[in-house]
């Protein structure tokens, strides 16, 4: 394919995208519907000129933010640990691995009212629900990537008569590294996802994004509902490409290697 | 276990090891008993914590109450009314959702003109989770039936859409190569061979469509609804009822793998063809 030929095809996706800008536009502007409903599409960026929705905005984004690191910690900790403990025993897995498939299948999103009945629906509650977000990609990541590993590998290990904790750190940990780099990445989406979900579905006292959007909609703010979700779109498209990155990076011996 | 003696016995006499029938049967029995053993220890404990009063009933009520809340609500009636509602839900989502997504697929599979209009915003929408929509999309339909039926469309759409259009773009060259030594026309091209190849994408596309769109309506009957599965949770967290709540968390994930269990039950049944290799 020639560079004037891709040039072209772009220009042939943009124009369905264009043709919603100016039915919107048009829409609002010859009030086919309320302004309850749809704002024009310059008029999302208009809540940015006053300054107390702008402080709103930048608060609730790094209240968010914080919230997104400290339940990532604590799910992608959590889950390590019992993935690495599930991948290396057979016996706990056998005994526990079950039990986390069947619990697995309940929607974490199900778990919001018993967590606000349990941990409030204030920062706690929701660093937890965010934490239960990461934990189980880690888990299922870590688990599988450490029974992946090569038996030949091991028995390298074995040959140069490695003990067990030697043998994890040398040759299992590195061989299962690729899985457990696709699982954090998984994990901090949907983390990701669990914060956002976590304050629309719990609301509360305490500040953040999903938040603000829900705080617009119950004024019937129609441009402020479309310029959180804006940000957070954008903030999700982000990370979505930071971690992408992050995992090229990470993995480049792999390729290189191979 | 009285039935599963004899079968073991027999299975060793025939082939003649019975002298280590006990050995096995016993390794049988542990066999099955390990995965119970969490369970069943969670259970105790919990048990005897409600017991002996060491969490208040409140918080976590004991393993009993919730057997007995989710009989009073089977028989009483509140399962099966917001089941059924939800399950009604669910079914005209995937109808519509399934059926929109399939063709929006095929067509971007098919056709590289399709795929070059609407592919760049089909790909930057899907990239927008449904969760992330609820407010917008909240604003433009309302809070009724509507919304729930564009959440979850929305849902099972993209999944199904994706999947199935990069089946279609993938199938293995070899089965292409056999159409054209067959020299079959354009139309037994595409029914015996692109569909069939591509079907394993659409199963799998389908059942990621049908499960993110089981979790989204759960998220939308829990912020907006006055009925339904997700509903009735919010409606026993309301109260403080947590025992609704729970067996309500039992639902969502029985029905969530039932859902996906039947689909993948009927995927090995329409995949027969390929032989070995097919879980299900």
């Amino acid at each position: 394919m020639t560079a004037r030929t891709a040039w072209s095809e772009r220009w042939r996706g943009a124009v369905l995208p264009a043709g919603i800008l100016v039915l919107w536009s048009a829409a609002t502007c010859d009030g086919w519907v309320s302004t309850d409903v749809l704002v024009t599409p310059w008029r999302t960026l208009a809540p940015l000129g006053d300054a107390a929705i702008r402080t709103d905005l930048i608060d609730g984004f790094v209240a968010s933010g914080v919230r997104f690191f400290e339940g990532a910690l604590l799910g992608i900790t959590l889950g390590l640990i019992l993935g690495v403990v599930l991948g290396l025993s057979r016996r706990t897995d056998r005994v526990i691995g079950p039990s986390f498939h069947a619990i697995r299948q309940i929607a974490i999103f199900a778990w919001v009212p018993l967590l606000t009945a349990w941990f409030g629906n204030g920062d706690f509650g929701k660093v937890v629900f965010i934490a239960l977000g990461a934990f189980y990609p880690v888990v299922m990541g870590t688990y599988e990537g450490i029974r992946g590993v090569p038996p030949h590998l091991r028995e390298i290990g074995q040959l140069y008569c490695f003990g067990p904790w030697r043998l994890l750190r040398r040759i299992v940990l590195p061989a299962a590294v690729p899985a457990i780099v696709g699982a954090l990445q998984l994990a901090l989406i949907f983390a990701w996802l669990a914060t956002i979900g976590a304050e629309y579905l719990m609301g509360g006292a305490s500040r953040g994004i999903g938040t603000f959007v829900m705080g617009g909609r119950e004024q019937m703010r129609t441009d402020i509902v479309l310029l959180g979700v804006a940000v957070i779109a954008v903030s999700g498209f982000l990370l979505n490409s930071l971690l992408r990155a992050g995992s090229r990076r990470v993995l480049r011996w792999r390729d290189a290697a191979s | 276990m009285s039935i599963s003696i004899p079968s073991t016995a027999q299975v060793a006499s025939r082939t003649g090891k019975a002298p280590g029938t006990g050995i096995r049967f016993g390794r049988r029995i542990w066999g099955f008993s390990q995965p119970l053993m969490f369970p069943v220890v969670t259970v105790l404990i919990w048990s005897a914590a409600s017991a002996y009063g060491w969490v208040s009933p409140q918080i976590l009520p004991s393993p009993a109450i919730i057997a007995g809340t989710f009989r009073d609500m089977l028989v009483g009636g509140d399962i099966s009314a917001n089941l059924g509602i939800s399950l009604i839900r669910v079914a005209k989502g995937f109808v519509l959702g399934g059926s929109l997504g399939l063709a929006l697929g095929v067509a971007m599979g098919f056709s590289r003109t399709v795929e070059i209009w609407i592919g760049p915003l089909f790909r930057t929408v899907s990239q927008i989770p449904s969760l992330v929509w609820i407010p917008v999309l909240m604003q433009l339909f309302g809070i009724d039936e509507m919304l729930k039926l564009v959440i979850m469309v929305k849902a099972c759409l993209i999944p199904i859409a994706i999947t199935s259009s990069e089946g279609i773009r993938n199938i293995p060259r070899h089965y292409l190569e056999v159409a054209q030594v067959l020299a079959l026309s354009r139309r037994s091209r595409i029914v015996k061979i692109i569909l069939p190849g591509a079907l394993p994408s659409i199963f799998s596309g389908l059942r990621q469509g049908l499960s993110h769109l089981w979790v989204s309506l759960v998220i939308v009957e829990m912020l907006v609804s006055a009925e339904g599965l997700g509903y009735l949770m919010s409606w026993g967290r309301l109260i403080f009822q947590l025992d609704v709540v729970i067996v309500c968390m039992i639902l969502v994930g029985v029905i969530g793998f039932a859902l996906d269990f039947g689909l993948q039950r009927l995927e090995a049944r329409c995949l027969r063809w390929r032989g070995t290799g097919v879980s299900g």
